[in-house]
């Protein structure tokens, strides 16, 4: 009896082949394969900008869920419907080059966006004085690395001592750098396997299954 | 009487030490807004090697720049994009711009960048000598349909025209025919390693990443993955000392050096206090 479509196992099927052929690709100097895969990716491309839609029409439903809600109007979520159909309006209408949606881009999104990564750097610095404070072994060794590290990145400290680069230097390039190789290594080998538990159907957690439920 | 008021200024300190320090940062970023103090940077070997890279190009090389900024690194990155443009544009190089992230070709590339770099200052002909092909949505999918196919990615620039109109373009198809990649803002520096320098064999350099993400170069340029890059405002500054062009960037040295040396004078003091603290038996 053929299986509901909404069963799981023809999912993961699609998605090991999809898989099983990208990788061949890559291996494998196949022009129709090459040619197939390279649809496929088109393909991918289209389910993005359709997922983009999808994302949108959820943003808008439960923003306006929020404001009907007995008990007060949620500032907050009007807004956000607000300025999303006048951008979303502005550029449909009169696509990205429009001087209106120019003027929301620069001067409220680009604006705001730099703002907020302005601010990180005030909550970066009342940070820095807690975590650099000398408490054990362990943290005198951190706190001289990330003062010797940071006198090197004033500008004009060169012209003080010309030492603190090349320690500097030193501490990223030889200190630290099997830290960030062994890092690199294991998010790559962990990537790796959680493509195969994927591919394989163990890891069901995109399908909406989580593992309390299989 | 003094010792009600040292206990004052401390429960005071306790109280609102994050507002202090915070309050402290702003004030000590004002000075150089309100008077430039000019101070001198020396050039970097990074900013070094990257200019003599740059100036050894010429009208012959066909440089692919990935344009990947996001609005909230644009501060930190286009001032080196800024006096990267101006020094490729006076090489006469031949430009191609991409973008996979919808910020940087869209809304931060005319505005902030070219706005400062005008191409036509320098007799370029779009089309012939610079095109921006537009962002393609995709990411991964679409950087690897790209290096490979250029044509099969996108069809049409920035500015509606067709691609294979344009007369740079003739003959060029995938990665394998541009002589380097420049990537502006690193964040796709894996990405760009795996489907572009490393599979094509070719020089990859990155203009203008932001600071906090430059000490995750350093691994990829050691391995000579990564042949030089230049990151934050201070090597935009040197850059901009190097092309003789102070810009946005030196300008904001003076805000850069303040603020580092507050953290540290701050970092150097509670740890004082912390020791005195502890000499002092807790009291």
């Amino acid at each position: 009896m053929m299986k509901s479509l909404r069963d799981p196992t023809y999912s993961i099927m699609i998605l090991a082949v999809t898989a099983i052929l990208f990788i061949a690709d890559f291996f494998v100097p196949f022009p129709a394969l090459s040619y197939f895969v390279k649809q496929l990716g088109n393909w991918a491309i289209i389910f993005a900008a359709f997922a983009m839609a999808y994302g949108l029409l959820r943003v808008i439903t439960r923003n306006v869920t929020k404001v009907m809600k007995p008990g007060g109007m949620n500032i907050y979520s009007i807004w956000i419907l607000v300025i999303m159909l006048a951008t979303f309006v502005t550029g449909v209408l009169g696509g990205s080059d429009s001087i209106i949606y120019k003027w929301i881009y620069q001067n409220i999104y680009s604006s705001l966006g730099a703002t907020l990564m302005s601010f990180s750097f005030l909550y970066t610095v009342s940070a820095a004085v807690r975590v650099l404070r000398i408490k054990s072994t362990h943290t005198i060794v951190f706190s001289i690395s990330c003062i010797l590290c940071m006198l090197a990145d004033i500008p004009s400290i060169g012209l003080v001592s010309p030492i603190f680069v090349p320690i500097q230097e030193w501490i990223l390039g030889v200190a630290s750098r099997g830290v960030y190789v062994a890092m690199y290594m294991s998010i790559a080998l962990g990537m790796v396997l959680m493509g195969l538990r994927t591919m394989t159907g163990l890891e069901r957690g995109w399908i909406g299954i989580r593992e309390e439920d299989q | 009487m003094t010792e009600r008021k040292t206990m004052g200024l401390v429960a005071f300190w306790r109280k609102y030490e994050r507002t202090c320090i915070q309050m402290g940062t702003i004030l000590i970023l004002c000075i150089p807004l309100i008077q430039p103090l000019g101070l001198p940077i020396p050039i970097g070997k990074h900013t070094r090697a990257f200019y003599n890279i740059v100036d050894s190009w010429g009208p012959e090389t066909k440089l692919l720049c990935n344009f990947n900024i996001g609005v909230g690194a644009k501060g930190e990155t286009t001032p080196s994009a800024i006096a990267s443009f101006i020094h490729l544009f006076g090489n006469n190089v031949k430009i191609y711009i991409v973008g996979f992230e919808v910020d940087g070709v869209n809304v931060i590339l005319e505005p902030e960048v070219l706005k400062y770099a005008n191409p036509e200052d320098y007799g370029y002909v779009y089309g012939e000598d610079w095109c921006v092909l537009g962002y393609i949505p995709g990411g991964a999918v679409a950087m690897q349909t790209f290096a490979t196919d250029i044509g099969f990615a996108v069809q049409y620039d920035k500015y509606g025209n067709k691609i294979e109109d344009l007369p740079m373009m003739q003959g060029v198809n995938g990665i394998d025919d541009f002589d380097y990649i420049m990537d502006v803002g690193a964040d796709w520096i894996a990405k760009v390693i795996t489907y572009w320098s490393d599979p094509y064999d070719k020089p990859y350099i990155i203009m203008g990443a932001a600071m906090g993400i430059s000490k995750d170069l350093e691994p990829f340029f050691k391995t000579g993955q990564l042949t030089e890059y230049i990151a934050g405002i201070r090597h935009g500054a040197e850059y901009e000392q190097l092309i003789k062009r102070p810009g946005l960037a030196s300008a904001s040295i003076d805000c850069l050096t303040l603020g580092h040396s507050w953290v540290l004078i701050l970092v150097v003091l509670s740890n004082i206090g912390l020791f005195m603290k502890g000499r002092g038996g807790g009291k």
